[in-house]
């Protein structure tokens, strides 16, 4: 029946949206191009169905004088049916792609300028891959606006020690950040005050201990 | 015979002191005369703390219906505690604090100053920095910054008051990244229906009172590339009828509103300045107690809201409480 190949949509993406329960930085999967062409096919094929029911509807009307009450309310039921179907379609081809847009969101917010997006971008639609990029910008632009003085896309968890351990998980070598020159040897140990480390935990540099 | 005086001794504490009853007392309270300078000076309604020449803090005035408020620094902490709270469990999004934050910002800036001056000072060993100073020089920098300066030069080793003023910063700066990330996904969320807001002219709060200037761009801004998006991903290949994102004739409704009627836990403070007898909506109960009584018109059920307790309500019942202060989400 329509409809049937847009549930598979949806339990992709309810699947989808349980890995990104589980892990935090849950990868995105493949865009689904086949199964949405194939939604979409259907829906080219419902609004053909549509015209040619309306193109019925007037040749019934023009042919007056019959007793063609019945007919016109079985189009009409058929009609609204298929229109039924078409906005059914449309709901889950939006729902897959809305959710899909969120997790982008999250993602440009986590690390908006880390390796991730790179490895992730085969998967992306062309469409998404322009959109991420622009929601990159506005972020961008939002942080250097009025309220540079608070690093908005920033760690989200309560600040509660001033300083802390970190262990060096990878090897990086001499890294400059706005405070000063860290040497990350891989396995070493610094005691460093939080505000200046956040940036390198949250690209997998550093380990909090 | 008792004779209660209690009022011509309330009185004559005020006189003495001159405290606000909501502030603790300690050095930030200027004394009446300097509230009232300082307010013709700073025409009111200016950015927060200054530091003036005696080093003493000052607290600005807020003029709100001429009648002044002080607002100090703590307070306007405390009130965005309150914000940030509120904001988080309300299931709408909320005004923004427009005065506040612009204090709060400018706050922040000064206070970042400061700990870099206060932290220049600690590198007197270190010449790479100040090549082109004399000795003299920067200490009459730190001297003309503050007193607390010098009085951390003379004494180097002791970096807590340093360390605390880091924390501390740090806390607040955590405390708005919060609420501006709680709000900017409430902007998403809520993405339509603000809009529709923003098209409706009988509306009676304007979208410039809800949002601040940046937020407004954001909105407009992800707003139009969503739509970019979802455009030629899906709804170019709808029939004409179906192509509208913001479909409300349909099987489903396409804008989603706030929840309004989310249960929130809240906790009943009372009028926000403290005076119980001048709030008209206020009433007593059979227990002589103050409370606010409100009605759930589903249930056709009248509720007391006693003072200083706690109640698990409908958001849309205390929505004209919480606007007005008098009751805070938890």
């Amino acid at each position: 029946m329509y409809g049937d190949l847009a549930n598979k949509l949806i339990l992709e993406a309810k699947r989808t949206q349980q890995l990104n329960h589980k892990q935090k930085h849950a990868q995105l999967p493949m865009y689904h191009e086949d199964l949405i062409r194939n939604i979409i096919k259907e829906v080219t094929q419902l609004k053909k169905n549509t015209d040619f029911l309306k193109d019925q509807q007037e040749q019934l009307q023009n042919q007056e004088g019959n007793d063609n009450g019945l007919d016109e309310n079985v189009l009409k039921c058929q009609y609204f049916v298929t229109l039924l179907c078409m906005e059914r379609n449309k709901r889950c081809l939006l729902a897959y792609q809305k959710l899909r847009c969120d997790m982008l969101d999250s993602l440009a917010w986590s690390n908006s300028n880390s390796s991730i997006m790179e490895l992730e971008s085969n998967d992306l639609s062309h469409q998404e891959q322009e959109y991420l990029k622009e929601y990159g910008e506005l972020i961008t632009d939002l942080k250097s606006g009025e309220w540079a003085d608070i690093d908005l896309s920033g760690s989200l968890t309560p600040p509660s020690d001033v300083f802390i351990d970190v262990r060096v998980l990878k090897d990086a070598g001499e890294i400059q950040t706005e405070y000063g020159v860290f040497n990350l040897i891989k396995d070493s140990q610094f005691f460093v005050r939080q505000s200046d480390v956040e940036r390198l935990i949250q690209q997998g540099y550093l380990q909090k201990i | 015979m008792d004779i209660d005086i209690e009022d011509i001794l309330a009185e004559l504490d005020r006189d003495t002191t001159a405290v606000d009853e909501s502030l603790p007392s300690h050095d930030e309270i200027p004394s009446e005369s300097n509230t009232t300078s300082h307010t013709l000076l700073n025409n009111s309604l200016e950015t927060g703390l200054n530091n003036d020449k005696n080093g003493k803090r000052i607290t600005t005035t807020v003029a709100t219906d001429n009648n002044l408020r002080i607002v100090s620094p703590e307070l306007s902490f405390k009130q965005l505690m309150t914000c940030w709270r509120n904001e988080r469990c309300a299931p709408e999004l909320l005004p923004f604090p427009h005065e506040l934050m612009k204090r709060m910002m400018s706050r922040i800036q000064e206070q970042m100053e400061y700990i870099e001056n206060i932290s220049m000072g600690f590198l007197e060993n270190d010449h790479t920095h100040y090549s082109d100073h004399s000795p003299q020089d920067r200490n009459k920098l730190a001297t003309d910054d503050d007193p607390v300066a010098t009085r951390m030069n003379s004494n180097h080793d002791s970096k807590l008051p340093l360390l605390c003023m880091e924390a501390e910063i740090e806390r607040v700066k955590f405390v708005i990244r919060s609420f501006i990330r709680c709000r900017l996904s409430k902007i998403d969320k809520f993405s339509l229906y603000l809009r529709q807001l923003k098209e409706d002219d009988t509306n009676i709060i304007s979208l410039d009172e809800i949002l601040s200037r940046e937020e407004l761009e954001y909105h407009e801004r992800h707003f139009l590339i969503s739509l970019k998006l979802l455009n030629d991903s899906v709804l170019k290949y709808m029939p004409t009828e179906l192509q509208a994102i913001n479909d409300t004739e349909g099987s489903v409704n396409m804008i989603e509103e706030p929840d309004w009627n989310k249960f929130v836990f809240i906790h009943v403070v009372g009028p926000p300045d403290g005076n119980l007898e001048k709030d008209s909506s206020l009433t007593t109960n059979e227990f002589n107690k103050y409370c606010y009584s409100v009605t759930i018109p589903e249930l056709k059920e009248d509720v007391e809201l006693t003072i200083n307790s706690i109640y698990v309500m409908r958001y849309e019942v205390i929505r004209d409480l919480l606007k007005a202060g008098k009751v805070e989400l938890i």
